[in-house]
């Protein structure tokens, strides 16, 4: 690689400096006349505005006891959940970025767009699914795995992490997209129940995708009208019914898509379910599952 | 257009997602304000799917969509007062040319970090995910850890002047020069 800047240590320090928002005035100022005289800071500074990108998208096992103990099967799971990274730029990315663009940029309520597939019946799909991540496996799902400050008994929870879109930025904990025929299979009664823990700024929104069972456009809902996610800084297990969901659908006569419609009906299968905002959240699900049946209203129950 | 059929949506978001992160990279580096640089590249993914039907499919996608990137920077420039704006036009130009004429490296020095990442020790890697992964702000971590900001600022570029070095070593093992 080429030299060393003149005055390295002063040089990677400013560039630190600005990239965590904290270089003022002077030292702005210090900055641009190193690069401007320096190629070699130029460099310095190219290499340094990379990193930290790149740092972004990697996935870093989130904890001391994951990183000490890290085990053979953890180490793999980062490189996939790295090469996960890479294909969402190659390819979810990719089916959302002619979308987005289509409906204009949704950045300011944060809302996601749906993702074109090519429509298809769903196949026969089991009616339950569940996933507690205690294999220390999050392969596919958007998030980071955690190991500490779960609820006892739990070895692996997962972690809202950020996520650069086409339509912007997000804080998510996202699963893995299933567009051939959906992971579970929803009824009129079927509930989502999810045991998490939200500190601070609240959740955003749950967000579904999902695929008719007959040939058919894709759909995608928001939860709306409930009282999810409820208090914060506790653990606790919230059971949404799915009624509780309305599907995105043009007004009919301005033709703006809103989430004004009806929830999902019997037989659309789930492709994506997501939980989101657009804005830092620090949210950690220990556990999701879907049954097909429920008490017809939602509750949040604190974990004893 | 030089061919018959016109652009498609699939067209597009393939070309488009190929070039995402480079145009953040690009960005970035011209604007090097985490918040300022995503909203320019959405107006810029915005831009290019405007102008998608001028595209010439003839030619590479990248220079193409890094035109529009630019003119965003620039935009964004204007619309900054003269202490905002982080470096000069002149050193604007600088980088952007040195960026292009370098991305070969770069790319060698990207592939290169998630391997040192690996060897970092495991504080090291703990500050790197709860600042990267969860995003908590370094003020947000020195209140949750009894740190000062300053101690952790500190060791956030420590922990980046390691990375490069490691990375620079890898680079050089590789024959880069």
């Amino acid at each position: 690689m080429s030299g060393k800047p003149k005055d390295f240590d002063d040089t990677a320090r400013l560039i630190s400096a600005l990239l965590d928002g904290s270089l003022k005035g002077i030292e702005r100022t210090r900055l641009e006349l190193q690069l401007e005289s320096d190629p070699a800071a130029r460099r310095l500074y190219l290499q340094m505005i990379d990193q930290e990108i790149e740092l972004q998208f990697m996935a870093v096992p989130a904890d001391d006891a994951v990183i000490v103990s890290m085990t053979a099967a953890l180490e793999q799971q980062v490189a996939d959940r790295r090469a996960r990274h890479r294909r969402w730029a190659a390819g979810m990315l990719a089916a959302a970025a002619a979308a987005v663009i289509l409906v204009a940029v949704r950045w300011p309520q944060g809302v996601p767009v749906e993702r074109p597939r090519p429509p298809v019946a769903a196949a026969t799909v089991a009616e339950s699914w569940a996933a507690d991540f205690e294999d220390g496996n999050a392969r596919g799902w958007e998030g980071t795995l955690v190991t500490t400050g779960l609820p006892a008994g739990s070895k692996y929870g997962l972690a809202a992490a950020r996520q650069i879109k086409p339509y912007g930025t997000v804080w998510d904990i996202e699963s893995p997209a299933n567009w051939d025929d959906g992971f579970v299979s929803l009824t009129t009664r079927s509930t989502l129940h999810v045991t998490y823990r939200l500190n601070g700024t609240a959740l955003r929104d749950v967000f579904l995708h999902t695929i008719p069972s007959a040939a058919g456009q894709p759909s995608m809902y928001r939860l709306t009208g409930s009282q999810f996610p409820g208090p914060a800084g506790q653990w606790q297990t919230a059971s949404i019914p799915f009624a509780l969901f309305s599907r995105k659908e043009p007004n009919s006569a301005t033709g703006e898509l809103k989430f004004t419609g009806g929830p999902p009906e019997d037989g659309e299968t789930i492709a994506v379910l997501s939980f989101s905002a657009p804005h830092a959240v620090d949210l950690v699900i220990d556990r999701i599952w879907i049954t097909p049946d429920g008490t017809g209203s939602e509750t949040i129950q604190p974990l004893p | 257009m030089p061919v018959s059929s016109p652009p498609s949506h699939d067209d597009f978001a393939t070309l488009y997602s190929g070039c995402h992160l480079d145009l953040l990279r690009y960005v970035l580096t011209l604007l090097p304000d985490r918040h300022l640089a995503e909203d320019a590249v959405q107006e810029t993914a915005r831009m290019l799917w405007r102008k998608f039907d001028e595209y010439d499919r003839g030619r590479p996608f990248w220079p193409w969509a890094r035109q529009f990137a630019h003119f965003e920077v620039l935009k964004v420039r204007k619309r900054l007062a003269t202490r905002e704006r982080c470096f000069s036009d002149e050193l604007i130009e600088r980088l952007a040319g040195e960026r292009v004429e370098q991305e070969d490296s770069l790319a060698a020095q990207r592939d290169a970090l998630a391997g040192c990442v690996e060897k970092l020790d495991a504080e090291a890697r703990v500050l790197l995910t709860s600042r990267y992964g969860r995003e908590i702000s370094l003020q947000q971590l020195a209140q949750q850890q009894g740190k000062s900001a300053n101690a952790l600022y500190l060791t956030l570029h420590r922990i980046r002047l390691r990375l490069l070095e490691c990375v620079n070593r890898t680079l050089q093992l590789e024959g880069w020069t």
